[in-house]
């Protein structure tokens, strides 16, 4: 039997790879008798949920006026350059 | 490309866009600037090699992509930062009892997913993500944000094996949930939503 410890390292595991079929039955084994590994399961499952919308929150980030220039400047100048 | 593109257009129609980008993934408003810059040179200079068969954006956005990866990998070649195991004392005293099962019970998180469309959740998200220390905060957002394999996350941060990756990832996860839970959701259960 997997301890807690172990079994929150493959509820983040699964999210990235796919477990092993031993890896799998421990875990599933486990989860139907414990309730906060269970949770914690489900807790990061929504942080991989939240994550996937990370992109379309930060819409609103632009560059600053200071930075657009700098930027402008910059490539004007080794672009020239290397024409 | 329809007209040659001079460097003011490029930076007005796609700076925002990769800037915005970059900085997510790299969360520096310098390392940010420097990458939209090289990704832009890179650009005018490669210009003619476009094969228009994606949009300008979407080869920018590309040629970003590996310029940000090399950045890491430059990076953490240099540094020698180990991602080793060494939460696990912090996480055994903090949650777990001699026998590796939980001290006391998690709390359950209230609808969760109703947190993703208040404002002040992504506040406390970004929060939490700053809060990690920066070579963690890199590994997760290159994971979650370009899916990143762990055979791939490994070549980038110089880490030695998969396993490696693995629990490096479920400690930053532990982590962020547990910045979330006293961050937001203790709060906001209290508060009856």
């Amino acid at each position: 039997m997997q301890t807690c410890k172990e079994v929150i390292d493959l509820a983040s595991k699964r999210l990235d790879s796919k477990l092993s079929w031993r890896e799998n039955m421990g875990f599933r084994l486990h989860l139907s008798i414990c309730r906060t590994c269970g949770r914690y399961t489900k807790q990061l499952e929504f942080i991989r949920r939240a994550s996937s919308q990370l992109d379309e929150k930060l819409r609103d980030t632009k560059l600053s006026v200071e930075v657009r220039n700098r930027i402008i400047h910059n490539l004007s100048k080794q672009h020239s350059n290397i024409e | 490309m329809p007209s040659p593109p001079n460097p003011e257009q490029w930076v007005d129609d796609f700076g925002d866009s990769l800037y915005r980008y970059a900085l997510s993934r790299t969360q520096s408003p310098e390392i940010a600037e420097d990458l939209v810059q090289e990704t832009l040179l890179a650009a005018l200079q490669a210009e003619k090699t476009f094969a228009q068969k994606s949009s300008v954006k979407t080869w920018l956005i590309g040629i970003l992509k590996h310029k940000i990866l090399d950045h890491f990998r430059k990076h953490y070649k240099e540094a020698t930062i180990t991602f080793d195991d060494s939460l696990s004392t912090e996480l055994r005293q903090h949650y777990f009892d001699e026998n590796d099962h939980w001290q006391q019970d998690l709390p359950e998180w209230l609808n969760p997913d109703k947190s993703l469309e208040n404002h002040q959740f992504w506040t406390t998200f970004k929060t939490c993500l700053d809060a990690l220390p920066p070579h963690q905060a890199n590994v997760f957002l290159l994971c979650e944000m370009e899916g990143l394999s762990a055979k791939e996350l490994c070549k980038v941060f110089d880490m030695k094996t998969t396993n490696n990756v693995w629990v490096t990832l479920s400690r930053i996860r532990m982590r962020l949930r547990a910045c979330l839970e006293s961050r937001w959701f203790e709060k906001s259960n209290n508060s009856g939503e």
